[in-house]
């Protein structure tokens, strides 16, 4: 399976605190990827370095084949971005800004163009400084969407939208994805959203990637298990550990773990610790889990 | 009750020459407050100049230019001194002995300058090397005589009124004067015509020497409302001129400028303040011009064998001061003038070209512009 | 592509580029018939004193028009961080030379209002003998400067923040060693010297410092 973007090893620094380190992603062509991180977690940052808006000083860049910033306008040409904050012109109109548009992507798709202003109720004649947080939002999905992107690389595009215009958005986003294929970079802080679309999950936290996989082995990959009689020294796991803490009674421990799968069962027959529960976590849960298991093991961030 | 009313008419009878007196004596009041003003303004200025003419212990001096201070500007006074002595001491050369202890100019205590013969009130002190300056061309040119003044103007030049030249292309290229036409043109004569040398001719003589008919035409046309405001018209004139314009009669012409020539050569009719005499072709500033390309071309001594020469025409005085034919110090000025033309209004090719250097230059800079922000 | 761009700059500098251009046509105008009051030869020295100090509007004008029409261009680029423009599927070189040529394209109007007032000024004028019109001449030397002006700004303006902090040290640098010798009783004088380098052949700017005239000798 090709990747729609891979990076390798990148490392950027942005100011004197922060710090991109040795970030190696793999985004599935046809997958949406679902790009989890809390506030200030590089999120952005990585996208930018994606795009060619920023030059990192390590590590290389691919995007739909190409590397990135040598061919990043070709690869430019292929891919719609939603930025985190709205970088269209304010003066604009958003028929100008649709010319505008038009002008420069040679794949631009006016009949999606049109439904799309019907869609999202827009009017042709309306000043960008004008409009509302959802309009703006949505005319920059219009805009994402309608030069039929193999690649499309959403900051957090609905970060402060109405649950109405949120549900629009995605709508039309989806729809997209299913008519045409494409590639979906989403990151959002809004795990409940993403876990609603993505197939594939990417976890930032302070700069690094924490976990990267398939949404389905992330949601039931992570469990809780409830464990008792549990030994000194845990014999090796078909699963793995992120953490271990006892219960307040202290007869019993609470293991988050990832990579569980309903045969492991078998581990806990026979012989100690047993196994008392099996917990699922959703993924607002096993992200906040990962976050904590990261923190612990890079307490210095 | 009507003696009252009688009574009261007859005060008020009474106290209208009163008031009308009231009103006399207020504008009487205030020229005599002026008239106090200006006497005890020229008692201060004549009492300060008193004193520092007999308390000689501030006088800056500069071969035979003397300045005489009160001290208070001492220092101000030797720095305009000093600055003038390059242009005076190459003129002066060693004769400095002709105008020593002359003093021309002293400059006083806040705003009093103080010449030997008038007392000029009102002038800043802070430019004394420019009143310095004034007052040397002004003093010089009262020491060359009156004859050659009627030529010159008021003033002397000094060697700095080379840098005046500019001025003078523009004069001669402006001038509708056929003659200073030809002039411009490089025709010698005309240079000589057109600067008026010649002055020994009778007034009539000069004129037609001067001019042709459509030049004096044009003169009487110009000079006519002038007349009007500045010059004074005399009731004969009026036939006259409109014969000399209309009817194109050339007598006419020439009587007019003739009698213009005749009552306007007094030099003291345009001295001091202007520098323009209708019926000369062209004014003072490019007579004065000629007469420093003369001291320039005779070196040391140049200016006292100008202002000692006992010759009474301007040419052969030049000739003294520049030790060369009036011929060759007209070529010479006329080289000179022309040299001084400006420069051309045109962009020069190599101006062209250096500015679309740049303009690529920087275009080529602009796209390399950085796309990292 | 241009047609867009130099539709937004339109967009963004028509509302001064009308004014500017009405400047431009009316200097010439004022040049000849402030101050002139006939024909007489010795009013003519006193046109042309007339014309220089109008003459002096030309070099500010064309300062003016290089500014506005070169940073507008960049102005709202800026405000986005260039995100727009960087994201569009263009080369960086080509995104810059397609909005210096639609700026290029915007100089147009003033420039020919300067030179169809310096035309039609002096052609309803009857100068003086000795004087002659200088339109073409005059409407060149302007072009030159105000394309000088523009292309100097629009470069200015199109590079990062640090490229502009570069220029704008080397400015203080200038300025700081001039007060300091100035302090320091110096007869140095590092802005005249500046001035002169960069106004004086093969200076940049010689063209700004010519004689700006509409009529001359």
């Amino acid at each position: 399976m090709s990747n729609a973007i891979e990076t390798h090893d990148l490392r950027y620094r942005a100011g004197r605190d922060f710090e991109i380190r040795d970030l190696s992603l793999a985004v599935p062509t046809g997958s949406i990827y679902g790009f989890l991180g809390p506030n200030g977690s590089g999120k952005t940052t990585t996208i930018r370095l994606v795009l060619g808006l920023l030059r990192p000083s390590r590590g290389s860049i691919s995007v739909l084949n190409r590397t990135i910033p040598g061919e990043s306008t070709a690869a430019l040409a292929e891919t719609g971005y939603v930025p985190e904050r709205p970088h269209l012109y304010p003066s604009f109109t958003v028929d100008e800004i649709l010319n505008m548009h038009r002008a420069f992507f040679t794949r631009w798709d006016p009949a999606k163009a049109a439904q799309l202003v019907e869609t999202f109720r827009l009017r042709l004649n309306q000043k960008i400084r004008n409009m509302s947080k959802g309009e703006t939002g949505k005319l920059m999905m219009l805009l994402a969407l309608a030069q039929r992107p193999e690649l499309l690389v959403l900051d957090e595009p609905t970060d402060g939208l109405d649950p109405v215009v949120r549900r629009d958005v995605l709508m039309a986003l989806l729809e997209f994805v299913s008519e045409h294929g494409a590639t979906v970079f989403i990151s959002s802080h809004l795990v409940h959203e993403l876990e609603r679309i993505c197939d594939w999950v990417g976890v930032m936290d302070d700069g690094h990637l924490v976990a990267e996989m398939p949404m389905q082995a992330f949601k039931s990959g992570i469990k809780r298990l409830r464990v008792e009689n549990v030994p000194a020294i845990v014999a090796q796991t078909p699963f793995v550990i992120l953490a271990r803490d006892t219960d307040a009674l202290g007869n019993s421990e609470v293991w988050t773990v990832r990579g569980w799968q309903d045969p492991m069962t078998q581990y806990f027959e026979g012989s100690t610790p047993s196994l008392r529960e099996v917990v699922d976590l959703d993924l607002e849960e096993g992200f906040v889990e990962l976050l904590q298991v990261a923190r612990e093991r890079h307490p210095e961030g | 009750m009507p003696t009252m009313k009688l009574m009261l008419a007859i005060a008020f009878l009474l106290a209208l020459p009163w008031r009308a007196m009231s009103g006399q004596a207020q504008d009487l009041a205030h020229v005599i407050d002026s008239l106090r003003e200006r006497v005890s303004f020229w008692d201060s200025a004549a009492g300060y100049y008193d004193s520092i003419t007999r308390a000689d212990v501030d006088t800056v001096r500069v071969g035979g230019f003397a300045v005489i201070t009160n001290g208070a500007d001492l220092a101000a006074v030797e720095d305009a001194v000093n600055e003038l002595r390059d242009r005076f001491i190459p003129i002066v050369g060693p004769d400095t002995i002709l105008f020593q202890d002359k003093y021309f100019a002293v400059l006083g205590r806040g705003s009093h300058v103080v010449t030997e013969d008038i007392i000029l009130a009102g002038l800043i002190t802070d430019n004394i090397t420019s009143q310095l300056h004034d007052a040397a061309q002004w003093y010089f040119g009262s020491e060359t005589g009156r004859q050659f003044q009627s030529w010159l103007g008021p003033r002397v030049p000094i060697t700095d009124s080379i840098a005046e030249l500019p001025g003078i292309y523009e004069v001669i290229v402006l001038s509708p004067l056929t003659v200073v036409q030809r002039c411009h043109s490089g025709d010698i004569d005309a240079c000589g015509a057109s600067l008026a040398l010649g002055l020994h001719q009778t007034p009539e003589e000069a004129l037609r020497a001067w001019f042709n008919a459509a030049d004096r035409r044009f003169l009487v046309g110009q000079l006519r409302p002038q007349w009007d405001y500045d010059l004074g018209r005399r009731a004969d004139q009026t036939d006259g001129e409109r014969r000399c314009i209309e009817s194109e009669s050339d007598a006419d012409c020439v009587r007019i400028l003739a009698g213009l020539y005749r009552s306007g050569m007094d030099v003291e009719a345009y001295a001091p303040g202007t520098n323009f005499h209708p019926s000369l072709p062209l004014d003072f500033a490019t007579h004065s011009s000629l007469a420093a390309v003369a001291l320039e071309l005779g070196g040391d001594g140049a200016y006292s064998r100008l202002i000692t020469s006992n010759a009474l025409e301007p040419e052969a005085r030049l000739e003294h001061a520049a030790r060369a034919s009036i011929d060759s110090v007209l070529r010479t000025w006329h080289a000179w003038v022309l040299r001084a033309a400006p420069p051309s209004v045109e962009v020069q090719p190599r101006s062209a070209w250096v500015t679309l250097f740049w303009v690529v230059v920087t275009a080529f800079l602009a796209a390399g512009s950085s796309r990292w922000r | 592509m241009l047609r867009i761009i130099l539709y937004s700059q339109w967009k963004w500098s028509r509302g001064w580029l009308l004014p500017v251009a009405v400047v431009g046509f009316a200097i010439p105008y004022f040049m000849l018939r402030v101050g002139y009051s006939g024909e007489r030869y010795w009013d003519a020295a006193g046109l042309l004193e007339q014309v220089a100090a109008w003459g002096r509007g030309y070099p500010a004008l064309a300062a003016a028009i290089g500014l506005l029409v070169g940073t507008s261009a960049w102005i709202h680029d800026h405000r986005g961080d260039h995100v727009y423009a960087l994201v569009l599927p263009t080369p960086r070189w080509y995104y810059v030379l397609l909005r210096y040529t639609a700026g290029l394209v915007l100089l147009a109007p003033a420039m020919i209002t300067v030179f169809l007032g310096a035309l039609t000024a002096t052609w309803f004028t009857t100068l003086p003998a000795g004087i002659y019109a200088y339109p073409i001449q005059l409407a060149a030397r302007f072009m030159l400067a105000t394309l000088l002006a523009y292309s100097l700004f629009f470069a200015i303006a199109s590079g990062t923040q640090r490229a502009a902090g570069a220029v704008l040290t080397i400015v203080g640098i200038v300025v700081v060693t001039q007060l300091l010798a100035g302090i320091a009783g110096s007869d140095l004088n590092v802005l005249e010297a500046a001035f002169d380098r960069i106004t004086i052949w093969p200076g940049p700017l010689e063209v700004f410092v010519g004689r700006w005239m509409l009529v001359d000798l």
